[in-house]
């Protein structure tokens, strides 16, 4: 199992990139909010890794499933 | 990796790109204030997206941008009111048309000079009058520190700061969290407090920086996070990479 972990740069322009790593899915948005507040920062800009979509795939495979056995 | 992020701290706004070869840019960034009577943010971001431009959330302020993308603006809340902050190279007639189409969409008087600006010659000298320029900081009490560790002797006017650079005043000011705009009175020479402001934007980043890393150090360890590792690259960026225990 990866670890769970938050690597942050810091630029001395004041400007910082954080990743958040080792978290599948949709509770790695969770942590926006909690680097937000760590930072004293706001978020100009997201977007989703591979890993992130992986786990929405399999997600999304599972509530196909689920449909068609419900029908 | 799940989620990437790219953010800037609340003590920070990226409106003006300062350094010694901005100067022309710069000076092109002298304001022109069009004060409003939006009531509120929501009104004010529902007229203007439905007026078929954007309005995006942008450190304190909202940006518009207008000659479809080429050029923006931004609205600031200057004592209350929400006031539409145009740069002096903006074109007369684009602005123009954008505040009678905004005025159209609400179906009342929402620019108070009845859509149209002064004269664009007259409006140069108002503005050259007190020159007024945007900046990037945010944090009043990091701006004084800066100032002070600059070896002037910036003294506080209400909720403005006013220091003294050889023969020029400049005087801080910020509305509600706003970013602070610097106004330069008696500067024979523009360009010299150019460079003095770009240093100083240089330190109160850097001291940002510091002070970024020293909060996150703090409030790391008091989340129960461990730091599992740090270093400085060549570009003195810092990089922390911390555990996150579940």
């Amino acid at each position: 199992m990866s670890k769970k972990q938050i690597q942050i740069r810091i630029f001395p322009d004041g400007q910082i990139k954080a990743e958040v790593i080792g978290i599948k899915g949709k509770s790695c948005t969770a942590y926006i909010e909690v680097l937000e507040q760590l930072l004293d920062a706001e978020t100009i800009d997201s977007g989703y890794t591979p890993e992130y979509y992986e786990t929405e795939q399999t997600e999304i495979l599972q509530q196909q499933v689920n449909v068609l056995r419900n029908e | 990796m799940s989620v990437s992020l790219a953010l800037i701290p609340i003590a920070l706004t990226l409106r003006v790109v300062m350094g010694k070869k901005n100067f022309h840019n710069w000076a092109e960034s002298m304001q022109l204030k069009v004060p409003t009577t939006f009531k509120n943010e929501l009104e004010l971001v529902r007229t203007v997206r439905k007026a078929g431009y954007d309005a995006e959330k942008w450190g304190g302020s909202f940006k518009t941008h207008l000659d479809g993308g080429q050029s923006y603006f931004f609205w600031e809340q200057i004592d209350g009111i929400w006031t539409a902050v145009f740069g002096k190279s903006d074109s007369q007639q684009e602005m123009e048309s954008f505040m009678a189409e905004i005025n159209r969409v609400a179906g009342r008087e929402i620019f108070e000079t009845g859509a149209s600006l002064p004269p664009a010659n007259m409006t140069v000298r108002q503005v050259e009058a007190a020159p007024t320029f945007p900046t990037n900081f945010r944090d009043g009490e990091l701006l004084f520190r800066t100032l002070k560790e600059f070896g002037i002797n910036p003294v506080r006017h209400g909720s403005g700061i006013v220091c003294k650079v050889e023969d020029s005043v400049l005087t801080f000011r910020q509305s509600g969290d706003g970013p602070f705009h610097v106004e330069i009175r008696n500067a024979p020479d523009l360009q010299k407090v150019f460079f003095y402001l770009s240093d100083v934007d240089d330190d109160y980043k850097r001291r940002l920086q510091s002070m970024v890393y020293e909060k996150l150090k703090a409030r790391a360890a008091e989340r129960n996070m461990t730091v599992e590792s740090e270093e400085v690259l060549e570009d003195n960026s810092i990089v922390l990479t911390l555990n996150i225990r579940s």
